[in-house]
């Protein structure tokens, strides 16, 4: 025989590993309940838009906002996601109590 | 039979494939490139699946008064000038602000709600069980709050009671009566609903004021007409329709795919490394392998096979395994760290509940990225050993 | 260099790795052409008979490649269609620039071309003598330039995608207004279409019958026109269950079960294996090519149930035809 005992518990282990990717996929797609219960608070809500970042209301509700909202705040660049990461975080925050 | 040849060189492929040291560290290389790609879109996919169901759920239309750039309250006489347009549903005045909290130095949602307005009543009812909207009536200073500001109030000892400060600097104590689901923390992480008349105090409001006004209509295909009255009647206002906010939704993934190409770049410039690698030839074990190979009686297309199996199964199985990694990351283990990438610095940190949003399109893209580079690379090299003859190798 | 989405940088990739193999096999083909000699005993003969097999190799990769990468390319054009103003599918960025419905065919046609080299290869090598090498060669660099010509034009498609500019979606195109694919299909008025190729599937099917292989070769390719050239005027219409509504993309789409992916690779490839029977004509053998018809007519039998599937359940459901 050409294939010896490890590589069968090699290959044993692969295809389980497969089925069980297969497997996960199945059983998470048939996953509703979750996405009922944020419609509901959604709606009692009434807000769009993710609370990912609350730092600023222009990117809070950034679909009830308008463009000129950024100068609400102060005339500074203000935290926005993927620019901050420029900045050091902990000079930038400091007397940032608006 | 043919089958069965082919079968044998696969085994046999194998066999060589855990023989080398080499293999498991490529292995490592490409799961973890593929988990950090697949783990990244699984939860952007996430979020905007999130974004685009729960959009529905929104009000047709928000009426904001904007005065020189900048919002402003609106006058509740507004609401008597549109009533008469025809096929509006419902009119709904709304008191919402936010809410800086000094001490922890981040922002609630401040959400003023009604609960004799049968509306909010209903959906209170069907959110929060055993809620007893009589007692909500009653009494004016209650608070629900949303997960995030919980457990920041339950760190901070706000346990029954929290004080908030008024515009006049006097302080309000409000009675903790309920939470929101963890479900929908993504929404409502940093939202605190109160009664309207706390709301307008907090937000210095006077009574005759509302933050903005929503309209639901009975024909959606009306909306954007029904928003054109609005705006011809009322002349300082502007409307955001459901769509508005939709197409608001699109620009913030196409803002974020600039990340995503950026972290294509990597993936793809680690491929071409371990591409020019390959081209500069295989190690010596592989030299000997196919000498010894050739030496025994294999013709070069067989050896060239014997390769192509080999690393057409070595990628493929850290592709699967790197994509199942990424959904047991993302998914079971709720993304710990990257999922903080996503969040602000300032913001309320919690468990965000992602539903489930792997499609066909995100793995096929991580599979053409990765997949054939890999084999590609594989072509010219061995070419070069296998037509080698077998005394060139052993010498 | 106009990038728009994360899938662009993939197929830019794959362009890449096109471009870098077809340079690698256009310098063999260019010393074959040259040097490819079978009487010769020298080293440069040993060394390009053993170069044969790598091309050879290459080319197997290259389609191989290019049947998923087809299909990337068509989902991800049909998923750019929102970021186009009023394109709803992948005809409105096609026809956004000038190169969209050229590209389109270019890649249909090189795979054709990939696949017809790939089965003189494997003649070829059979072959004592390997009669054929010159001529693999000279087709190659042909192909090689085709594919490099597809590359150009695909680049040139993403540069010229733009966000603001306004299209006219598929129901337009299709629907009078004359248009490049318009223009291209002549007019699409009558459903004479539907006619023409029953008539051509008929005649398909008796030339299978009667082994005249080479005839059925020629009917297959046009069997593949006509099929397209009626799918657009009057299946499509059925599949979408909207007399208005022609397009040969749109069925690619979620809404109808992603059908279109599964009908043109039944068309692609019965109507190549059965082109293949007449253009190789001289060089296939004829257990093979009766082998090959016999696959082709199975698929484009196939083809044709499943759309007049539509057709007949949409009857048998509302009791009527659908008249537009």
């Amino acid at each position: 025989m050409l294939i010896g005992r490890k590589e069968r518990l090699f290959l044993a282990l692969f295809l389980f590993l497969d089925i069980l990717f297969a497997a996960l996929l199945i059983t998470l797609h048939s996953d509703t309940i979750k996405i009922d219960r944020m419609k509901n608070d959604v709606k009692l809500v009434g807000l769009p838009d993710t609370a990912l970042v609350t730092e600023a209301r222009f990117v809070r509700h950034r679909s009830l906002t308008d463009v000129y909202s950024i100068f609400d705040f102060s005339p500074e660049a203000r935290e926005v996601f993927p620019f901050s990461f420029v900045y050091d975080i902990n000079n930038n925050t400091k007397g940032q109590h608006r | 039979m043919k089958i069965g040849k082919e079968f044998n060189i696969f085994l046999f492929s194998i066999k060589l494939l855990l023989k080398r040291k080499s293999s498991y560290y490529i292995f490592l290389i490409l799961m973890v490139l593929v988990f950090f790609i697949a783990s990244a879109s699984f939860i952007t996919a996430s979020i905007k699946k999130e974004l685009i169901l729960t959009h529905e759920e929104l009000p047709d239309i928000v009426i904001q008064r904007v005065i020189g750039g900048r919002q402003q309250y609106i006058p509740m006489d507004y609401i008597d000038k549109i009533v008469s347009i025809p096929g509006i549903k419902s009119i709904l005045p709304r008191v919402w602000g936010y809410y800086y909290f000094d001490y922890s130095g981040v922002n609630f949602s401040i959400v003023g709600i009604d609960p004799l307005e049968p509306f909010y009543k209903k959906s209170l009812e069907e959110n929060i069980k055993h809620i007893k909207t009589d007692d909500l009536i009653k009494r004016d200073d209650w608070m629900i709050l949303g997960n995030g500001v919980r457990r920041l109030f339950s760190e901070i000892g706000y346990v029954d009671y929290a004080y908030f400060k008024k515009p006049n600097g006097e302080y309000i104590k409000l009675r903790r009566f309920d939470y929101l689901t963890q479900e929908s923390a993504i929404f409502t992480n940093d939202i605190i609903l109160i009664s309207q008349n706390t709301a307008r105090k907090l937000l210095g409001m006077d009574d005759d004021y509302v933050s903005d006004i929503v309209v639901n209509v009975y024909n959606k295909n009306e909306v954007v007409t029904i928003a054109a009255k609005i705006r011809d009647i009322l002349k300082d206002a502007r409307t955001v329709t459901k769509k508005d906010v939709l197409n608001s939704y699109q620009n913030v993934f196409n803002y974020k795919l600039g990340f995503f190409i950026t972290l294509f770049g990597v993936l793809i410039f680690t491929m071409m490394v371990i591409v020019i690698d390959k081209l500069g030839g295989l190690s010596e074990t592989e030299k000997l392998e196919i000498g010894v190979l050739k030496a025994t009686g294999w013709t070069t297309s067989d050896v060239l096979r014997l390769k192509f199996y080999e690393s057409s199964f070595l990628v493929l199985q850290a592709f699967i395994i790197g994509v199942l990694l990424a959904v047991i990351y993302v998914y079971i283990l709720k993304a710990p760290i990257m999922m903080n990438i996503f969040s602000g610095y300032a913001s309320l940190k919690t468990e965000y509940q992602l539903i489930f949003a792997v499609d066909f399109k995100t793995l096929f893209l991580i599979f053409i990225a990765i997949v054939p580079f890999y084999i590609a690379a594989i072509i010219i090299p061995t070419y070069r050993i296998a037509t080698l003859d077998t005394y060139e190798v052993f010498k | 260099m106009n990038f728009i989405a994360p899938e662009q940088v993939v197929i830019y990739f794959i362009d890449f790795l096109f471009l870098f193999y077809g340079l690698y096999a256009l310098k063999t083909a260019y010393q074959m052409i040259i040097h490819f000699d079978f009487h010769s005993s020298s080293a440069l003969q040993y060394s390009l008979e053993k170069k044969n097999i790598l091309v050879s190799n290459i080319i197997t990769f290259f389609i191989v490649l290019n049947i998923p990468a087809f299909f990337f390319f068509l989902y991800f054009i049909d998923s750019l269609a929102p970021t186009v103003p009023g394109a709803m599918c992948a005809v409105g960025v096609l026809n956004s620039t000038p190169y969209g419905g050229y590209l389109v065919i270019l890649k249909v046609i090189n795979l054709f071309l990939l696949g017809y080299w790939f089965l003189i290869n494997r003649f070829d090598l059979k072959t004592y003598g390997f009669i054929y090498t010159r001529m693999k060669y000279w087709f190659l660099i042909f192909i090689i330039v085709m594919l490099f010509f597809e590359i150009i034009l695909e680049v040139n498609l993403f540069d010229s995608i733009s966000p603001t500019k306004i299209v006219s979606c598929c129901g337009s195109v299709f629907g009078g207004e004359p248009k490049f694919f318009n223009n291209l299909f002549l007019d699409l008025k009558d459903s004479w279409s539907v006619l023409i190729f029953l008539l051509v599937f008929i005649a398909m099917l008796i030339s299978y019958i009667f082994k005249k292989l080479k005839f059925y070769g020629v009917l297959s390719i046009i069997f593949l026109v006509v099929a397209i050239y009626s799918l657009i005027d009057f299946f499509s219409t059925y599949i979408y269950e909207l007399p208005t509504h022609r397009c040969p993309f749109c069925i690619l789409q979620k809404e109808y079960h992603y059908i279109g992916y599964l009908l043109y690779f039944l068309l692609l490839t019965g109507s190549f294996m059965g082109s293949s029977v007449f253009v190789l004509n001289k060089i296939i053998d004829y257990p093979t090519g009766l082998k090959w018809s016999k696959i082709s007519i199975y698929l484009s039998t196939f083809y044709l149930l499943v759309v007049f599937f539509y057709v007949i359940s949409y009857y048998f459901r509302t009791g009527r035809w659908l008249s537009g």
